[in-house]
């Protein structure tokens, strides 16, 4: 008995099977580096280190109901500006935002709750010394405490950024004159 | 005796088809039943949201029922989840469930503060822990991820 099986012994093309096993390669390897990539640490938002300013003067007159602050910059890098907060209470933390009452010597940045002494650049060149002037008629009680935090203008992804320098924070108490 | 077969199967086009077919069915199903074991990926920033966490620099303090939050550092705070511990016993908090607590809706952006009366919610506990909530991007959009165990705050009550 003469059993003839003709197969067709061609099974995938060599070229096909090549292109299969690269295009699942490649959309994997895109896969896992998508997922991947978001556990690489990128650059921190954070200011530069040796950024500081110092308070030279603070005038807190309670029949006026002004405060004056002069500020200077004692570190390696100009700044921007500051957040600026203050508290009628020794306990706790000082809450209480100030920057909407500005009335010269800078004005408010945005929305974002902080003081610019100039544009959008970093005005206060190190050394240099600036004086803002702020209304607190509204508040009731006396403000005792006082917090500054600087802030600078840096270019991070080519975007320019408000970063605030917690690092440079100064805390000190005031009283009426 | 001779038996004539009918040798032509199906022809190279149509397993090519069928094959090509197959793999992208099961490649499918396979990443449709790994992703379902796999936790989804938030980001903020272009950042794991586990990695922010490390960036949060926030300031907290609880005097006479009044809690005090202020987001010192560069990453928003969504909310923040309250742990209120009582000898051995503790509740969890949303902030922003507390009833007269006037939270800012987008969250505490940077330079932000936050004051309001807890009392009635804290009660007789001996201690409070804040846990910051971030909220970041994920591929169903937006969703809030809680910064638990090293990066809660404890305050004494």
């Amino acid at each position: 008995m003469l059993l003839q099986i003709n197969r067709n012994k061609k099974g995938i093309s060599l070229v096909i099977s090549y292109i299969l096993l690269i295009a699942i390669s490649i959309v994997m390897s895109i896969i896992v580096y998508q997922w991947l990539k978001t556990y690489v640490p990128s650059e921190t938002l954070e200011c530069d280190e040796g950024t500081s300013i110092f308070v030279r003067d603070i005038i807190y007159d309670c029949t006026s109901d002004t405060l004056d602050i002069s500020v200077q910059n004692n570190g390696k890098f100009s700044v921007n500006g500051y957040y600026i907060r203050v508290s009628d209470s020794e306990e706790g933390l000082a809450t209480i935002d100030i920057s909407s009452k500005i009335t010269d010597g800078g004005e408010e940045y945005g929305s974002t709750q902080s003081i610019m002494f100039g544009g959008d650049e970093n005005e206060l060149v190190p050394q240099e010394h600036t004086t803002s002037f702020f209304d607190v008629s509204d508040y009731e009680d006396s403000l005792v405490k006082i917090e500054i935090i600087p802030t600078r203008v840096q270019t991070i992804d080519n975007k320019k950024r408000l970063v605030s320098c917690s690092e440079a924070k100064i805390e000190e108490s005031i009283s009426c004159e | 005796m001779i038996k004539k077969f009918k040798k032509r199967g199906l022809s190279p086009v149509i397993t090519t088809v069928l094959l090509i077919a197959l793999v992208v069915v099961s490649t499918a199903i396979v990443f449709l039943w790994f992703r379902g074991m796999v936790e989804e990926g938030v980001t903020k920033f272009g950042k794991n949201i586990k990695l922010v966490c490390d960036d949060i620099e926030f300031e907290a303090n609880y005097n006479a029922g009044e809690l005090s939050i202020v987001n010192d550092g560069n990453i928003p705070i969504f909310k923040v989840n309250l742990r209120i511990e009582n000898n051995g016993n503790f509740e969890t908090a949303d902030i922003t469930k507390i009833s007269g607590i006037n939270w800012p809706s987008t969250g505490l952006a940077q330079g932000g503060a936050f004051s309001g009366d807890i009392s009635s919610e804290v009660g007789s506990a001996n201690k409070i822990t804040i846990y910051p909530i971030l909220i970041g991007t994920s591929s169903n959009g937006q969703k809030t991820y809680i910064c638990g165990g090293q990066y809660g705050k404890v305050l004494a009550v």
